[in-house]
This record gives C-alpha cells, structure tokens and sequence, in this order.
C-alpha cells in the first residue's frame, strides 16, 4: 500500500506508476497545480513488455483547468508485475498521485 | 471519474457541460433549447432580493431583474427591442391660477423633465425652464374653508383652488375620514367636491391640508393660460409603467 507521485512532462510520457508484483490501483489524482494554465492530460495503462499506443490509451485529452482536480477512483486496476501507467500532458502541470495497494 | 472543483449534472462522464459550473465558477451548458426562468406572480417575488435576481413575472407578463444599486429601482424590466409607444395625455386646462398638473400616467424620474414633452396649447414646453417634474409625495398645501363644513356636506367652499387637484387627499383635525378626497374642483367659485362626505363639522377658517402621496406631476414655473397642457410620455422607453 503506497502513494506513488509523480509530474506528468508535455514533451514525452512519463511513467508514473510501475506495479512491482500483483498490486491494484485504488485512486488516481491529477491535479493541475498551475494558478492559470489549463491542461490536457493522457494516460495509458500498459501491460508489462508493451509499449505506449492508442491501443493502451486509457484517458484522451482530459482538459484540466487551472486549480483544477480529477480523481479516477470508479475504476479499479490490476496490475501484474512490470505493468505500469504511463502520462503525458500538453503542459507540465499536472502531478499525478497514484495510490496502489498490493495483491 | 470526476473532477474535484467542476460540477456537473452526468456523473458517468465528468467532462460533459450540458449542464456544468466549471472550476473558475462559470456556469456553462451546451443546451440549444432554452434557459427556463423562474416565473411566478408580483407577490412570488423573493422577501429579501439581492442584486443580479433574474425571473419571469407572470402579473406584468415580462422578465425583470432585481437592481437597486445605482441608479436602479428595484425590481426593473429587463428591456427588449420592442418599440415604445409614445403616449399623449391631457393634463386639463390652465386656469390662470394653477402652476401644478398631473399626475402623469406614470412615474417619471424628476431629475429628467426631458423624458415628458410638455405644450400648453401647441406651445411647447422648455424643460427645468418653463417647467420641473415633482414627486407627488412632496406635494402638500393648507387651505382654509370660507364658508363652515357642516357633517355630510360633499362641497366645500375654501379660501384658494390654487393646485387644489383633483385626487389629492383632504385632512383636518377632524370631521373627514382617512382617505377623503377631492373629487371635483370650481375655480369659478372656489367650490371642491370630496368624497365620502365630511364627517364632522368645522368653522370657517380651519385649516385643510391638501396633499398628494404618490405620483409625478408637472410644475410650471408660471401660471398657466386657459389653454389646453398636455404632454407626451414614453420617450424614456418605459411606457407602459416599468414595473
């Protein structure tokens, strides 16, 4: 059970979480901390030995306005050791906060 | 999935803003349709309104919006392009004597005689220098009875008929009831109508306060001739009355 932080960078994606063993993923927080900027976002959620593409894109172009938080925590992921969740934003605002817990 | 500041109506897909208050508090909808108003009568208005209320009146048929900060009134119509109707109302005759006409149709700000066209005859009126808007809840005179007021008596002969209007309410210490007044007025004879009739009796001499509590009336800076004062309402664009 740990927190994971990380923040996302707009010019390539950015591995923001990396299972270690069977874990589950109970929230995901992104948070733009920017006072003016709004943001897009991107997430993807690949499976160990995988590659980021649109076929393991899990959210597309989330705005995300200054100040503003998005919380993923209806949807729960498992993940196998070396899966990992990978991030990219239009502007390096946005911090992403996972909370796994392992299985 | 869902934002943390942003409020929106569909929980299954946070970003939607058909009906939305976003992060920065604007409230946003892609709606095509409409935005239905409040609406509800005079009397449904809210007991304590703030500034920005918006809603439909159903008495007065038109939405209005809450504005006393300014130089608001309260409870305003919100205007539309809708052609005003430039309105004639006669005033009566000039008499010689009276300085004072109205009341108008409807309330006029006093601070702008420019809003009413004033002729006497077809002589029109220089607004501030031939004439100025009054508030009638200014509007008060004493005037005495020349001949003794007996109880039921519907005339009274009193001392001038100087801008002794009629509508005006009549007072005295005693002998009319609370609301009394001034149905008719004689110059000739100096003879006013009221109603209901007095009573109570008075003795020559009484003083009779004659006042006005509402409306705008016109005040000429001179007596007026026997000609005909009329004047022409609605260039303010208020007409019918705002509210």
């Amino acid at each position: 059970m740990a927190i994971t932080s990380s923040v996302m960078a707009s010019t390539t994606t950015t591995r923001i979480f990396l299972a270690s063993g069977d874990q589950a993923i109970t929230t995901i927080i992104f948070c733009n901390f920017d006072s003016s900027i709004t943001a897009t976002f991107d997430v993807y959620a690949v499976a160990s030995g995988g590659v980021v593409s649109t076929a393991t894109q899990i959210l597309k172009s989330v705005s995300l306005p200054a100040t503003e938080t998005f919380v993923m925590d209806t949807e729960k992921l498992i993940l196998a050791n070396g899966d990992a969740l990978w991030g990219q934003s239009s502007v390096s605002v946005i911090s992403a906060s996972v909370s796994s817990v392992g299985i | 999935m869902r934002f943390i500041k942003r409020l929106g109506l569909n929980r299954k897909d946070p970003a939607n803003n058909r009906f939305a208050v976003q992060a920065d508090d604007r409230i946003v909808t892609t709606s095509k349709v409409s935005l239905q108003l409040p609406s509800g009568a005079t009397s449904d208005r809210p007991a304590t309104p703030v500034n920005g209320m918006t809603r439909y009146n159903s008495t007065l048929n038109d939405s209005e919006v809450y504005n006393i900060s300014g130089s608001g009134a309260g409870w305003e119509k919100i205007k539309t392009n809708r052609q005003t109707t430039v309105t004639p109302q006669s005033l009566g005759l000039g008499n010689y004597v009276n300085t004072l006409f109205g009341p108008l149709s409807y309330d006029v700000s006093t601070s702008k005689p420019q809003n009413v066209l004033v002729f006497v005859d077809n002589v029109y009126q220089i607004p501030t220098t031939n004439y100025a808007l009054i508030a009638g809840n200014t509007i008060s005179a004493v005037i005495q009875n020349t001949v003794s007021i007996n109880n039921g008596d519907a005339t009274i002969t009193v001392n001038t008929t100087s801008n002794v209007l009629i509508g005006e309410t009549i007072t005295a210490a005693s002998g009319f009831a609370a609301g009394t007044t001034i149905t008719s007025v004689n110059t000739a004879t100096r003879v006013i109508g009221i109603s209901p009739s007095a009573t109570g009796g008075n003795s020559i001499g009484t003083n009779l306060t004659v006042s006005f509590s509402s409306g705008t009336f016109v005040q000429f800076t001179g007596i007026v001739p026997a000609k005909q004062v009329f004047v022409l309402l609605g260039f303010d664009g208020y007409y019918p009355p705002n509210s």
